[in-house]
């Protein structure tokens, strides 16, 4: 049972870092690198008006919002420059961006590890298994927000038109969707997911400059094999949770890690359109 | 806007970005005035990349420190000057700064705080120009190679001096948790050693890469090996991470932690759920006696609430003095003091470090965290002595 928990929980994990990813691939093509930068500047933010007394919720709800702005900042400034450019640009700007974050938090904060407390803490046991809390949080509010995601995308006016735009940009526009402000709002939420992902795994993790940096390679994997579907992100993230906990509990964790690799080079291989739920 | 200002756009992005990353260094210390050239320190040190955290801010004040000390004192008879570089956590990059420290930078010394294979690639050049090189961290023994100091304990003197405590509190059974590094590893067999010597056994092993950011399975592992202690051998953020998340599963939480390389720092961090964790260090900031208040004294000086007086400060502090006391005369290069490093002995915060071959005698503090953080000192061994011996 323990096992199970452990492979939900490291699905919880992978959605919630990629999804920011996801929908700014998804929408806009662009392959956002600053995706763990902008986790950071969150989880530093959290940190720091948890330095300056506030509780835990007041400040992860701070950073999200710091990291919101921040998003709209770079979108202003760098990534509206680069709509219809090569993919290759946005890896190299995104990147550029991603390098200055983590140099000005090192200069703001330092560089030593540090951590944040958790809000929640203790366990409840559940089929003779101890489930800490804080955990079972994060993976109610992973579930609550690909929920929410996936209703909104299929139920809503917004969700039809982000659909148009990521189906076919130019016949959205043609029939005057303003898909400029469309993939400005995108690249803000994307930042702003980041921006919730850093903030509620702060309290798991050590935290400095290069937080969550080990994550970008398989959540960008992960996003690579989603097929630009929520459904598809699903599968990608129970596939590489699966294969990380499993190697992880019966291997050890160097063999984890290069089996999440080595599971999306085979699904990307044999499914290159990336794992769709089939639609008939 | 215009395909031409979108790729500016671009370029100035990427530019701010190299520019910022640390790839640049620079003189970090004004040289005395006067005719003698100063001694010129590379000081090379994981700054970005996984390894970064442990000693970037604690290793650059020490070093800063003992440079203003040596100048302002005229300790040495040539004024010291320091440049500070970033291996950025990476073999290559850490080989590629130190050939340009020595060959475009001109330096008569290096002294180094990055992981083993960094140290190893960088020594390559520093051999080969025949430039001294102190790594200033505590490290594997072992490695004889006439250009290369280790100014911290060797791994058996900290490690072995706190498995013996753990297991003389009562702790027999002990699982050791390392990272997946050379390093780390090849020190699982003489802790079991000193383990066994003690009394007591460890009953398993497990090993992390660099970046892990769910502990999970291992904790689980451990849960079902049902130790008495946790050996943690983690690095960096990853310590951190693995302590954390170690405080928050009650599966695990009537196993102790003993940690051999968080800084005081991040220990702090822990709060209450890292109490009770047991450490073994040549130095922590809450060692008693009047050179460590003196050397805490003058860093809050020069850093105010900055100030780390962690054991990474001291390691570099030390490092500089030990060049300083080889540095005898006006014309001492790096020859001259390749030839008296091995006869020096330095007072520093932590007491007196004496250099025996290529690694050092020194204190050694077994400490355990209270409910916040503080590491308090819970045994103190005066003068342990190198296991490499080097001739």
């Amino acid at each position: 049972m323990g096992v199970v928990f452990d492979a939900i929980f490291s699905v919880s994990v992978f959605l919630l870092v990629s999804i920011g990813l996801f929908v700014i691939l998804g929408l806009m093509n662009i392959v956002n690198l600053a995706h763990t930068a902008f986790m950071a500047v969150a989880v530093y933010a959290e940190l720091y008006f948890t330095g300056h007394g506030w509780n835990f919720w007041l400040s992860a709800a701070a950073g999200v919002a710091v990291t919101t702005l921040l998003g709209a900042i770079v979108e202003f400034a760098i990534v509206r420059r680069l709509y219809g450019r090569h993919i290759d640009d946005t890896i190299l700007a995104t990147w550029g961006v991603s390098l200055i974050l983590v140099q000005v938090l090192a200069i703001a904060f330092g560089s030593t590890t540090t951590s944040v407390a958790p809000p929640l803490s203790g366990s409840v046991k559940f089929l003779g298994e101890l489930l800490s809390i804080y955990r079972i949080f994060i993976v109610a509010t992973v579930a609550t927000v690909v929920a929410a995601m996936a209703a909104v995308i299929r139920f809503s006016k917004a969700g039809l038109i982000v659909r148009m735009v990521m189906t076919n940009e130019p016949l959205a526009r043609g029939v005057g969707i303003n898909t400029g402000m469309v993939q400005r709002l995108t690249f803000v939420a994307g930042a702003a997911f980041a921006g919730l992902a850093g903030t509620l795994l702060g309290p798991t993790q050590g935290i400095s400059p290069s937080f969550a940096s080990s994550l970008l390679a398989s959540t960008f994997l992960i996003v690579l094999m989603s097929g630009r579907r929520l459904s598809g992100l699903l599968f990608a993230c129970v596939a590489a949770g699966l294969a990380q906990t499993l190697f992880s509990a019966y291997g050890n964790p160097v063999i984890a890690n290069v089996m999440v690799i080595c599971t999306a080079v085979v699904v990307l291989r044999l499914k290159p359109e990336g794992l769709i739920w089939p639609r008939h | 806007m215009s395909r031409h200002r979108r790729s500016r756009a671009v370029r100035l992005s990427a530019i701010c970005a190299v520019v910022l990353s640390g790839a640049w260094s620079g003189p970090d210390s004004q040289a005395r005035a006067g005719d003698v050239q100063p001694i010129k320190i590379g000081f090379m040190l994981p700054l970005s990349g996984p390894a970064a955290g442990g000693s970037a801010e604690g290793g650059q004040q020490g070093l800063r420190l003992a440079v203003d000390e040596i100048n302002s004192r005229h300790l040495a008879a040539r004024p010291f000057e320091a440049i500070i570089a970033d291996d950025a956590s990476d073999p290559r990059t850490a080989a590629e700064v130190c050939k340009r420290l020595i060959f475009q930078d001109k330096v008569d010394a290096i002294i180094s705080q990055g992981p083993t294979a960094n140290r190893m690639a960088c020594n390559q050049a520093a051999l080969k120009a025949g430039i001294p090189h102190l790594a200033a961290l505590s490290g594997p023994g072992g490695m004889c190679i006439a250009n290369l100091f280790m100014i911290g304990p060797e791994t058996s003197q900290t490690l072995h001096t706190l498995v013996r405590q753990i297991v003389k509190d009562g702790n027999t059974k002990l699982y050791y948790m390392g990272a997946d590094s050379s390093p780390i590893r090849d020190a699982l067999p003489p802790a079991m050693s000193a383990a066994e010597a003690a009394g007591g056994t460890i009953i398993g092993s497990s090993f992390s890469p660099s970046g892990t950011t769910d502990f999970s399975s291992e904790l689980a592992k451990i849960a079902a090996a049902r130790p008495d202690a946790v050996i943690m051998m983690l690095m960096g953020a990853d310590a951190v991470t693995f302590s954390r998340q170690f405080g928050g599963d009650d599966r695990v939480a009537a196993i102790k932690r003993a940690d051999f390389l968080m800084t005081e720092k991040a220990l702090h961090s822990l709060g209450r759920s890292g109490a009770n964790i047991y450490s073994a260090a040549s130095y922590y900031s809450s060692v008693p006696g009047e050179a460590g208040m003196e050397f805490k004294a003058s860093l809050t000086r020069m850093y105010g609430e900055m100030a780390a007086p962690d054991v990474w400060a001291v390691m570099a502090y030390n490092a500089v003095h030990a060049l300083a006391k080889a540095v005898t005369s006006p014309s001492s290069g790096a020859k001259e003091i390749l030839e008296a490093l091995p006869n020096i002995s330095v007072d520093g915060p932590e007491g007196r470090i004496k250099i025996s071959g290529r690694y050092i005698s020194t204190p050694v503090f077994v400490g355990k965290t209270d409910g916040v953080g503080r590491v308090q000192i819970v045994a103190t061994y005066s003068d342990v002595p190198p296991a490499a011996h080097c001739k």
